[in-house]
């Protein structure tokens, strides 16, 4: 423990020190090109267009952000930045909160991270609170809904979510800055930058963001009782990303990324309590390195090195509980791959071994997870097709192999349809197989098959229709319960929970001579049930999981007028079951109004326009209406040649 | 009225005349503040003929079944304070007693001492651990506070004590509240803080008592509220030579529903205590009298069941009178 607080103070110290660091170098090294190039005055200032609108809005199981939705949009992390799209359920209850995800019921922890291909997740609990992600630190993030363990690995069942750092300049040698500041209800502040350079043959990125908000909102229970007011809700976070990329030659690049956070979050009452004064603390350090070089038989040699050490603190003074975890990771991945014709293929190797610590292991523990993976894409006239294979060994244990067959077909210019065969597994984590007391080392890890069909449907250029069912059966489902005669919870492995469901998406554009229209709306429903008995905790066969909408739905509009833009959207989400009491269906809207002059963009946000009293998490109450001012300034500047 | 005990009249308003014995835990020598959660006999925690049931992890210094306390801190919510009673001390301000924590049922055994493996255990006294109590006072992370965001719904956390006799468990049950919040008046919700009587001499003779913990704050993972409360005096009917006897005090009590006077006759003439204490843990009325005969007026008193507490010489009498 004593070890734990050295390294948490140590860490902090580190960050400090890295960060200054890494800042002056990138200043000498800027400030060192100036020297050498000089601007170019007849160039003007580069804008991107005006736009508030969310590519991640409908009709398809992958959805992506660019870099210019991420700075523009009024959500700082990724768990807010999820919210609201598709067959996704953050399970968050105020901004800034812990948020952690669930693709299509499948619940928390059975979806994959990756953050430049490596895992994120972590394997202790498996899951990633995405809270802690400030979006300013990515320049794309997607979903793929459906999972693909072939390519993700362990926990790619519902779906994968990528992070990725990607060299997103536009010029070929030149200076790009943004910066996006918000401020809105509830204390709530948030500044963010990013600076690049690139130069000859180099590329530096460096991201800085702070975020913080007190989120001290008052809210009603019900008309005849007085008002009360969130305490100890407020957090604070800061974070650094430094990326440094060096293009040795046209074949051959080296890549350095270097992330650290910290976090401070307190942890408010439930609305059945009265006090709290509970309160996380994480920090960690991510560093990343990856090699890559072409051969001249046109094959891709890619070699990711990293390191990742978590710490986080959990401290409740009232209650005497303090819980001190720490994690460290080495991931390796080595993968040779080659794009021959209209195929591609990759074949490769990857190592993680983690070392975790925490008053509930008996000692430290370790996981080591070894994996060989393929990937094959083949892309015809009418045809494409991929395909995944993946094979884990855990510590000793062999686990099945993993993977994903699927194709779509271009039956004419109006209609594809497509289908996939997708075989999964999800490696229990260090707590399910070690926590005492509980813990069970016998735990064999969660499989099953999943099947997708899907249908888009593009009838005229402008619109847009899409439909998908899918069905997945995860076996050995892990499930922490109270078993007869026992005095405490342990893990165990449950028969079967079955997922199934359907999503539709249908939008449809309007361009006219100096405005443009953008109608889009989703509609998902989700079957996920356990299909096994169990008293405590009491499940019935045929009952859905905890915490899965049955039906969600978004309707929403864009419109944009030179340089204005409006976006409205209203979501829906059916009621849930929780661990206590279920939580009611809720319908909450949003409104984004935005107006570009010359290299700033101006933006207002309504959030729960309609002031809607909603719950996500049980005994929490989300927040009602809520207001936020934003200012972007993005300017990008080529050097003279 | 709270409904709280399941006797017949005829029981309730029963003298209990006979031998008993009290296992008040003293003789674990425990100093205040002190603890101990480990049984290392492995055969529970004796005091008396009784057994108490103790899993101790030493890897984690966790336990479950029983623990024997000395605690006084009746201030500081949460699992810290795990091991205090709310009462600040044993009954009567003795220094030890008993903690009770189990996900499911807890047991008291009787052992086989002097020859008896069974007994009637004629109650105990017994109130809330500080935990507990707070998490139902305050809520915490896991549980609710009682009476919910409206402080209106119908909380409760009680104790419910069956027995167990030639392995068979009896249908019959007494249950005690520790907390109710179910009456329409809110003014009577409490969540008991004083040491209070529970009669389960009901329950009759047993070869080991059953408790198991009942709350209205139920989720699917079973009861929210600590399962914690404590306990103190088990009064069996004396059976054994190790036991420290207490002889029964021979006393008249009459009438038994009482409007307003209620007449206490000793054949002895020291001095006599009386203490009048309610369902809830309070105690509402006090006097002391020498002479063989006091009388007690209860005028003031509101309706309804009161535990009578009257002791001469170390000698003790329990009952329960009706105040009309």
């Amino acid at each position: 423990m004593l070890y734990s607080v050295l390294l948490i103070h140590d860490m902090t110290t580190f960050f400090k020190g890295t960060c200054f660091l890494i800042f002056t170098i990138w200043c000498f090294t800027a400030l060192g090109q100036v020297d050498t190039m000089a601007l170019d005055s007849t160039q003007e200032l580069t804008l991107s267009a005006v736009t508030v609108v969310s590519s991640a809005r409908s009709s398809t199981a992958n959805r992506q952000w660019s870099e210019e939705e991420l700075v523009r949009g009024n959500r700082s992390n990724i768990g807010d930045l999820l919210q609201g799209s598709g067959s996704v359920h953050v399970k968050s209850y105020v901004p800034g909160g812990i948020a952690t995800v669930s693709l299509r019921g499948a619940g928390t922890g059975r979806n994959s991270t990756t953050w430049n291909g490596m895992p994120l997740q972590g394997s202790t609990l498996g899951l990633l609170d995405y809270s802690l992600i400030n979006v300013m630190l990515m320049e794309q993030v997607g979903v793929e809904l459906g999972g693909d363990a072939g390519r993700y690995g362990t926990g790619s069942i519902g779906g994968n979510v990528a992070l990725n750092n990607r060299r997103d300049f536009t010029l070929d040698e030149g200076f790009s800055f943004s910066s996006k500041t918000q401020a809105g209800s509830f204390g709530r502040f948030q500044q963010a930058a990013k600076f690049s350079l690139d130069k000859g043959k180099w590329w530096l990125s460096t991201r800085l963001a702070y975020d913080a908000a007190k989120n001290n909102f008052a809210f009603e229970l019900r008309s005849d009782l007085p008002k009360k007011v969130n305490t100890n809700a407020a957090y604070e976070q800061l974070s650094f990303l430094q990326s440094i990329v060096y293009n040795a030659s046209a074949n051959q690049s080296l890549s350095l990324h270097f992330w650290t956070q910290y976090n401070y979050r307190e942890v408010p009452p439930t609305l059945v309590q009265n006090i709290s004064d509970a309160a996380v603390n994480d920090d960690f350090v991510r560093l990343q390195m990856i090699h890559e070089r072409v051969y001249d038989a046109g094959i891709m040699w890619k070699n990711t090195l990293s390191y990742l050490a978590d710490n986080n603190k959990f401290d409740d003074p009232r209650n005497g509980i303090v819980g001190i975890n720490t994690s460290r990771q080495w991931y390796g991945k080595s993968k040779l791959s080659k794009t021959v014709d209209n195929s591609y293929w990759e074949l490769g190797v990857s190592n993680r071994y983690t070392t975790a610590t925490t008053i509930n292991y008996e000692s430290g523990r370790t996981q080591n997870q070894l994996n060989v993976f393929a990937y094959y894409a083949l892309n015809l006239e009418l045809w494409d097709f991929t395909a995944s294979l993946r094979q884990e060994w855990l510590d000793k244990n062999v686990h099945p192999i993993s993977g994903k067959l699927a194709a779509t077909y271009q039956v004419n210019e109006e209609l594809a349809l497509g289908a996939s065969l997708n075989r999964f597994y999800r490696s229990p984590g260090l707590n399910d197989q070690y926590w005492a007391p509980g813990g069970n080392i016998n735990l064999t890890p969660e499989r099953g098959w999943g099947a997708e069909f899907s249908l888009i449907y593009k009838p005229v250029k402008q619109l847009n229709f899409s439909a998908i069912v899918y069905q997945k059966r995860i076996e050995n489902w892990i499930q922490w319960g109270l078993l007869e005669s026992a005095d405490f919870f342990s893990a165990i492995n449950l028969p079967l929970v079955w997922s199934r469901g359907l999503e539709v998406a249908l939008d449809y554009r309007i361009e006219m001579e100096k405005s443009s229209w953008y109608l889009y709306s989703a509609y998902q429903y989700n079957r996920s049930t356990y299909e096994f008995e169990l008293s405590n905790p009491a499940i019935k066969s045929g009952e859905q999981t905890f915490y899965a909408p049955v039906n969600q739905a978004q309707i929403g509009v864009e419109w944009i007028l030179k340089n204005w833009s409006a976006k409205y959207q209203q979501q829906y989400q059916s009621s849930v079951r929780t661990f206590t009491e279920p939580l009611d269906a809720w319908s909450t809207g949003m409104l984004a109004i935005g107006y570009q002059y010359r290299d700033t963009y101006y933006s207002l946000n309504v959030d729960n326009i309609w002031n809607t009293k909603y719950q996500i998490v049980e005994r929490r109450i989300n927040p009602g209406r809520r207001f936020s001012l934003g200012m972007n300034i993005n300017l990008d500047q080529k050097f003279k040649k | 009225m709270k409904t709280i005990f399941t006797l017949t009249i005829s029981i309730l308003l029963g003298t209990i005349l006979c031998g008993q014995t009290i296992a008040d835990f003293e003789n674990f020598g425990l100093a205040p503040g002190e603890n101990i959660n480990e049984d290392t006999s492995g055969d529970g925690f004796r005091v008396l003929d009784l057994a108490l049931q103790n899993e101790y992890n030493a890897n984690y210094d966790s336990w479950s079944g029983w623990a024997i306390s000395a605690d006084t801190d009746t201030t500081t919510p949460g699992f810290g304070n795990q091991y205090s009673a709310m009462a600040g001390a044993g009954f009567e301000n003795s220094t030890t007693y008993a903690v009770s924590y189990a996900f499911g049922e807890n047991i008291i055994g009787v052992v086989d001492g002097a020859g008896v493996d069974e007994t009637t255990v004629l109650g105990m006294y017994v109130t809330n651990n500080a935990y507990a109590y707070y998490s139902m006072l305050d809520g915490d992370a896991y549980a609710k506070k009682f009476g919910g965001i409206t402080g209106e719904d119908p909380d409760f956390y009680s104790i419910i004590f069956k027995k167990y006799l030639d392995g068979v468990l009896s249908t019959d049950s007494v249950e005690f509240f520790l907390a109710d919040f179910r009456a329409a008046n809110s003014d009577e919700d409490y969540i008991l803080k004083d040491w209070t009587w529970v009669d389960l001499s009901s329950l009759g003779l047993l070869d080991s008592l059953s408790i198991v913990m009942n709350s209205s704050d139920v989720g699917s993972f079973g009861i929210n509220t600590p399962l914690y409360f404590c306990v103190d005096n088990i009064t069996v009917e004396n059976t054994s030579v190790s036991s420290t006897e207490i002889k029964a005090l021979e006393v008249d009590i009459f009438p038994n529903l009482v409007s307003e006077n209620l007449t206490i006759s000793l054949v002895a003439g020291a001095k006599t205590e009386v203490k009048l204490v309610s369902l809830n843990g309070e105690i509402v009325f006090t006097q002391s009298f020498f002479g063989g005969r006091g009388e007690v007026n209860l005028s003031e008193l509101t309706s309804g069941m009161y535990i009578l507490n009257v002791s001469q010489d170390g000698k003790i009498m329990s009952t329960k009178i009706i105040k009309q």
